[in-house]
């Protein structure tokens, strides 16, 4: 029995002559929340398709809830609710009506999830769906992914476009969900806030490559900043072309150095240039999530 | 209890295409009786041209004649509703992005896909079907007394 609500290994889509995803190393601890990080055209969205089997990989392999999405998407879909970052439910249906359609699919309904979440997010069940504002469809999605008793939920950017009190209720609700039923979610995101609000996990993709996969509290501890000034020189090459400094940013009459790994070895380095000021501080999830997409900067 | 919902959504998305097939067939199929001395007319005036000696035996009685031009509507405009309406029975998922509203619940492709044959290609034909059912001897009814010979 796996501990992994999703594993992937070596996972690579390709479309055309464009690498969507390559080489996805991805672990996903079960009963966590995962946030999985990325700018825009990173490959989020990529991986979640081919985690629900909605596109096939070009290489590599994935389980989820020990599952093989290939040959048993099936019991994986029965198991998984979905949020998609845009809602495409038919407009055409009421809120009543799009609710029964998604119960007769799934054999695990929960009617006193949905009318709950319905009566949280105060919505109107014989209202068309196309008439709800862009917040009451999310906010259904959540309730219909929610109602279906998953195991695991999969959103894909699902705050995007909310307003901040709809964000709030939003997370809140999925905090809730995972502390009541301990389900998996797996969400993906590039609002680093709600990202670092209720994530214990995260890892983030750039241009297709997983760059870190880690809890939070360890990808804190990995990550420093670290404040130098040297007397009139410049750092050397043998310091700058470290693999753990991943972003250097000149402030002032000094250097800001983005430190991932060995922090206690780039201190020492520094302490041998003679420094007249080094200090280190604590990188928010913001920063982290710069330092990976900008890229070290002299 | 997946194809019961699937089937109820196609049957749902489709109703205007049932009812254009429906309306097509109706007007072409009311038309077949009082037609009938009209076209006889026609051929007999032109029974000298090549050929037409073969429309002449469909007229020999009037069920021969309803019967032919029935299965003639069923094969010509029928397989033209099919192909015409039943274009439209996957792309518009497909646009509207709803497909994947779909394919991420637990039901199978080819569930999804079965279900739009009689939602879109078949559901006009299928609806003429029970129309013509009807039609037919209700016709054979109502000729003899509009157009006693």
């Amino acid at each position: 029995m796996t501990d992994f609500a999703i594993e992937t290994w070596g996972l690579t889509k390709v479309f055309g002559q464009v690498a969507a995803v390559k080489e996805l190393d991805l672990r996903v601890p079960k009963g966590s929340i995962y946030g999985f990080l990325g700018p825009n055209g990173a490959g989020k969205t990529t991986t979640i398709k081919m985690l629900l089997g909605l596109l096939q990989p070009t290489g590599g392999g994935i389980r989820v809830l020990g599952l093989d999405p290939k040959k048993e998407s099936l019991e994986i879909l029965m198991r998984t609710g979905y949020v998609a970052e845009t809602q495409n439910m038919y407009g055409y249906m009421t809120v009543k009506e799009i609710i029964d359609f998604c119960k007769a699919l799934y054999p695990r309904w929960e009617d006193g999830t949905v009318k709950k979440y319905l009566d949280l997010f105060e919505l109107p069940t014989g209202k068309k769906v196309k008439a709800l504002s862009k917040g009451m469809k999310n906010q259904l999605a959540l309730a219909l992914a929610l109602g279906s008793g998953p195991d695991l939920l999969i959103l894909d950017e699902p705050t995007s476009g909310l307003d901040p009190q709809k964000i709030k209720d939003f997370l809140t609700v999925i905090v809730e969900q995972v502390a009541e039923t301990g389900q998996t979610v797996f969400f993906s995101s590039h609002q680093l806030y709600e990202v670092e609000r209720i994530a214990d996990w995260v890892g983030m993709i750039v241009q297709g490559r997983l760059v870190f996969s880690s809890s939070m509290d360890d990808l804190k501890a990995r990550h420093k900043k670290i404040k130098v000034m040297l007397a009139g020189e410049s750092l050397p090459q043998e310091l700058t072309n470290r693999p753990e400094i991943i972003k250097i940013e000149l402030q002032g009459r000094g250097y800001v150095l983005t430190v991932s790994g060995n922090i206690d070895r780039i201190i020492a380095l520094l302490n041998s240039l003679n420094p007249s000021l080094l200090e280190v501080f604590p990188e928010t999830l913001e920063e982290i999530f710069l330092a990976y997409t900008e890229g070290v900067r002299t | 209890m997946n194809n019961l919902v699937l089937l109820k959504k196609e049957m749902r998305e489709n109703r205007w295409k049932f009812l254009i097939g429906l309306a097509i067939f109706l007007v072409s199929n009311i038309t077949l009786p009082f037609l009938y001395d009209t076209i006889e007319k026609i051929i007999n005036r032109n029974a000298m041209t090549p050929g037409m000696e073969r429309f002449l035996g469909s007229l020999n009685t009037f069920d021969a004649y309803i019967w032919s031009q029935w299965a003639k509507t069923m094969n010509q405009y029928g397989a033209i509703l099919a192909i015409v309406l039943g274009m439209g029975a996957v792309s518009p998922e497909v646009s509207s992005r709803t497909i994947e509203f779909l394919l991420t619940k637990p039901v199978r492709r080819s569930q999804v896909f079965a279900k739009k044959i009689p939602g879109g290609l078949d559901y006009p034909g299928s609806g003429s079907d029970f129309f013509n059912a009807g039609y037919l001897p209700g016709g054979n009814f109502c000729r003899p007394r509009l157009y006693l010979r």
